[in-house]
């Protein structure tokens, strides 16, 4: 079992890896259709012609487009990510701490997520159509329905500016303290993202709960007098989590992604807010990176469930013999 | 604003601003307003860090030439300092400038004479050579920076060390109004050799540490020429992705200072017990671009009609929430040469723009169709070009304006809608009317104004080189003639800016000025934490 699993990762991950080549040819494509370069973005509307060259000089934007890629690729593949154009500092240098602060927040968000949306899924499936079942579905719902700007304006609203100054509105981190420096200031961004991911997991979890219960194998295990407790741990939890962990990694991956938002709204000194002034300039080399990184997220956190879930099913398990 | 000139000697008495001490600066020119308002700003406890907020992000510049976002001018501010600076008329002073004196001995000459003992941060001193680097900089059109109009009337050759404090500016063109241009808070000086890269400047707070997008750190610096109006210790300023993250921040007393809050907020945050609000007017403006060699707006008649579509009360309303003034299709609001001809206001009039559209063939049939574009980048001009769009409806279907929004990036750029399209948006801070004029047409030819066969770029240079103020007048009022005819901009409004900031902060003085928070305290002297 053991050599077929390995044998199955080992498959993912080169197909990952082929992914992200994609992705990174896919932005290089994308980045130079756009209207206008990044000498041009970066120095406005005060560009002389000749401020332009030197610039497109200094970028190596004058190779041709070809060269451009493989230089960077050669460059990424070494270790040297390059040079952000908006900044005039290495990308490493950069964009590392905000990897960093972001890949921190994420954590907080996800480690608080999974365990309270499938408690909160299971117990809804468990008490199904009482209660905590319909309370928990219509404030998911809710929740689900509102989009992150407006659970964290909301948030701010409450504990921070206008009816408790109870916590910090921004997270404000000195430039080289670690995320942790201010928890405080992480309180709001954490419960937003929280929010944000908590309601569909818990209501696939809910789901998949709610046909496991109602399969056979229960039915079976009841019947054979099992207690209802071990019915729940051993039969059916480990067989409805297995879609969660899909809906859980594809939502970890939307928050890589999807964390701009809540950054934006926090100023936090992640790579949220950093994609979107590197857009905005053109600056390539961050681009590229930070497109990699988020596709390497959505890849890792995919192959992760994968493996989660053939794991923890254990009709899947057995497929792989 | 009551700017009036007066003759001495050929040459108007503003240009003779030499020997500066601040009380023969008040009895000769400041009001006795404005001398209040400095008796009633008196700051007090020495130490402390000043947080400021501001909208940045990776994009910002520090540079002592150059300049694009309010970040990039609170950074300038807080390390460089200029030879001169405007008082609250805009006239130019020696007053936390780097001269001693500055003197237009003629059209086409300026002496300057730098303060002894100015030290850069670096501890050298300050000298000729320096300042001589910093307009070669300047003028080198290969450099980044805001330089290009002063090249109409300075070529590097025209700089003359005369001697170790003293620098001669002989201009090629003549332009009587030269001193302004040495006011000009992008016309600082930087060490000789200043690669725009290493931030060494002169001012009252030297560089700490600067992370792109972060923040920057400026620390009191012990050799500063004006120590005794200094009170801070440090000053941060802060990077703020986001308007409301930057104002929310400053209601939950994270930061101190929240540079050019929207409009929408300035009754919230003006009735918190602990906060106060600045507002200023300082002539800056937001327009309407037509392009007066692009159909259809090579018909004066349609840029006339056009004008009469605008309502500007409601406009002004709308998008600053009527924090400013209702313009009148003309700029320089802060010159003394404003609207020479007295001009009535401009209102929207469907009747008479109706009327002008028939005459060129525009009918409900024959509509005119035109495309109104602003980026996304620039706070109002969106809700702008929204609100023309709509307010165009009222000829019934005649003119019909599709405003579209365009990434920031990509409408500025070089092939950009931003001077490649027929009609589009713009914005501008305060200038007077000639530099502006000279702005317009030289550095950013918006509308292409003036067509061919025009005296205007004539009249201009004849007015630069116009010492007698009232024959410029004459000049001016001729110019604004022509534009207010035939021009190609719509300005329905002057927009003030405002700042909100911790009420525990004191020295800060409300008047006109062109930079946000009190002309960011010129280079965060005279103010204090309580």
């Amino acid at each position: 079992m053991k050599a077929s699993i390995l044998r199955f990762v080992l498959k993912r991950i080169a197909l990952g890896l082929l992914t992200l080549f994609i992705v990174s040819l896919l932005i290089f494509a994308v980045t130079q259709a756009l209207p206008s370069d990044p000498a041009e973005a970066i120095l406005g509307r005060e560009a002389t012609p000749e401020a332009l060259e030197a610039l497109r000089a200094d970028f190596g934007l004058d190779k041709p487009i070809v060269v451009q890629y493989t230089n960077w690729l050669s460059g990424v593949l070494t270790g040297d990510l390059g040079t952000s154009y908006a900044t005039s500092t290495s990308v490493s240098e950069y964009i590392g701490p905000r990897v960093g602060a972001s890949f921190f927040l994420l954590l907080i968000a996800a480690v608080g997520s999974i365990p309270l949306s499938i408690v909160v899924g299971a117990n809804a499936a468990l008490r199904r159509d009482r209660k905590f079942d319909t309370t928990s579905s219509l404030v998911s719902l809710i929740l689900a329905a509102m989009p992150e700007f407006v659970v964290g304006t909301i948030l701010t609203i409450i504990f921070s500016t206008t009816i408790w100054q109870l916590l910090p509105a921004v997270t404000y981190l000195e430039v080289g303290a670690p995320p942790w420096s201010d928890m405080k200031g992480l309180i709001l961004p954490v419960l937003t993202l929280l929010i944000a991911v908590t309601p569909y997991v818990a209501r696939v979890m809910r789901a998949a709960m709610v046909e496991v219960l109602e399969s056979d194998y229960v039915e079976m295990a009841r019947l054979k007098g099992m207690d209802e407790r071990t019915v729940l741990w051993r039969h059916a939890m480990p067989n409805a989590v297995g879609p969660a962990f899909q809906v859980i990694a594809l939502n970890l991956a939307y928050l890589a992604g999807g964390v701009i938002i809540v950054e934006r709204l926090f100023n936090f000194p992640g790579i949220g807010s950093a994609l979107a002034d590197a857009v905005r300039s053109r600056d390539l080399p961050v681009i590229q990176f930070l497109a990699l990184i988020i596709a390497a997220v959505y890849v890792l956190t995919n192959l992760l469930a994968d493996i989660g879930t053939v794991l923890v099913t254990p009709r899947l398990r057995t497929r792989l013999k | 604003m009551d700017q009036q000139e007066i003759e001495t000697s050929g040459l108007s008495r503003r240009h003779f601003i030499q020997g500066v001490s601040s009380a023969a600066l008040a009895a000769g020119i400041f009001s006795s307003s404005a001398l209040n308002a400095w008796a009633a700003s008196v700051p007090g406890k020495k130490g402390g860090t000043l947080k400021i907020g501001v909208v940045g992000g990776a994009n910002d510049l520090f540079d002592a030439n150059y300049i694009v976002a309010k970040a990039d001018q609170a950074r300038l501010m807080s390390t460089f300092e200029t030879l001169l600076t405007f008082d609250q008329n805009f006239v130019p002073v020696t007053k936390d400038g780097l001269a001693q004196s500055a003197k237009q001995n003629s059209p086409t000459k300026v002496t300057v004479k730098l303060r002894k003992g100015v030290k850069f941060h670096d501890g050298t001193p300050l000298t000729a050579d320096d300042v001589i680097a910093t307009f070669k900089r300047l003028l080198d059109p290969a450099q980044r920076t805001t330089g290009k109009p002063l090249r109409t009337f300075l070529d590097p050759s025209g700089l003359v060390k005369r001697d170790s404090l003293t620098v001669e500016f002989n201009l090629k063109a003549p332009n009587v109004d030269f001193l302004s241009v040495l006011a000009s808070y992008t016309y600082a000086i930087a060490k000789a050799g200043y690669d725009g890269k290493t931030q060494i400047g002169t001012s009252a707070f030297s560089l700490v540490s600067y992370t792109p997008g972060r923040e920057s750190v400026h620390k009191r610096f012990k050799g500063y020429w004006d120590a005794k109006n200094v009170y801070l210790d440090e000053v941060r300023i802060i990077d703020f992705a986001d308007k409301s993250a930057l104002v929310n921040a400053l209601i939950a007393k994270q930061i101190d200072v929240a540079v050019d809050i929207p409009f929408e907020q300035f009754k919230t945050l003006k009735s918190k017990k602990y906060l106060n609000v600045i507002e200023n007017s300082a002539g800056a403006w937001l327009a309407f671009c037509m392009r007066i060699d692009i159909k259809p707006f090579d018909d004066n008649n349609v840029r006339q009609a056009m004008r009469l579509l605008v309502d500007r009360k409601q406009m002004l309303n709308r998008v600053l929430s009527g924090h400013g003034k209702i313009g009148n299709d003309l700029y320089g609001y802060i010159d003394a040469n404003y609207n020479a001809n007295g001009y009535k206001q401009r209102n929207q009039d469907i009747p008479a723009a109706l009327a002008l559209l028939k005459k060129s063939g525009y009918s409900k049939a024959n509509p005119l169709r035109v495309e109104l574009t602003a980026p996304d980048d620039t706070g109002g001009l969106v809700l702008m070009i929204q609100t023309l769009a709509e307010q165009a409806k009222k000829t019934g279907g005649v003119v019909i304006i599709d405003a579209k929004v365009i990434d920031g990036g990509t409408y500025w750029s070089a092939k950009g809608q931003y001077m490649n399209t027929g009609f589009y948006s713009t914005y501008w801070s305060g200038r007077t009317y000639l530099a502006q004029a000279a702005a317009s047409m030289d550095i950013y030819p918006e509308t292409k104004f003036p067509p061919a066969g025009s005296s205007f770029r004539a009249d201009y240079l004849k007015a630069a080189g116009t010492a007698n103020a009232k024959k410029r007048r004459e000049i001016v009022a001729k110019m604004q003639k022509e534009e207010f005819d035939k021009g190609g901009y719509i300005i329905p409004f002057f927009n003030n800016f405002a700042d909100a900031y911790s009420s525990k902060i004191k020295g800060v003085v409300a008047r006109p000025s062109q930079l946000n928070m009190d002309y960011y305290a010129h280079g965060f002297k005279y103010i204090s934490l309580g």
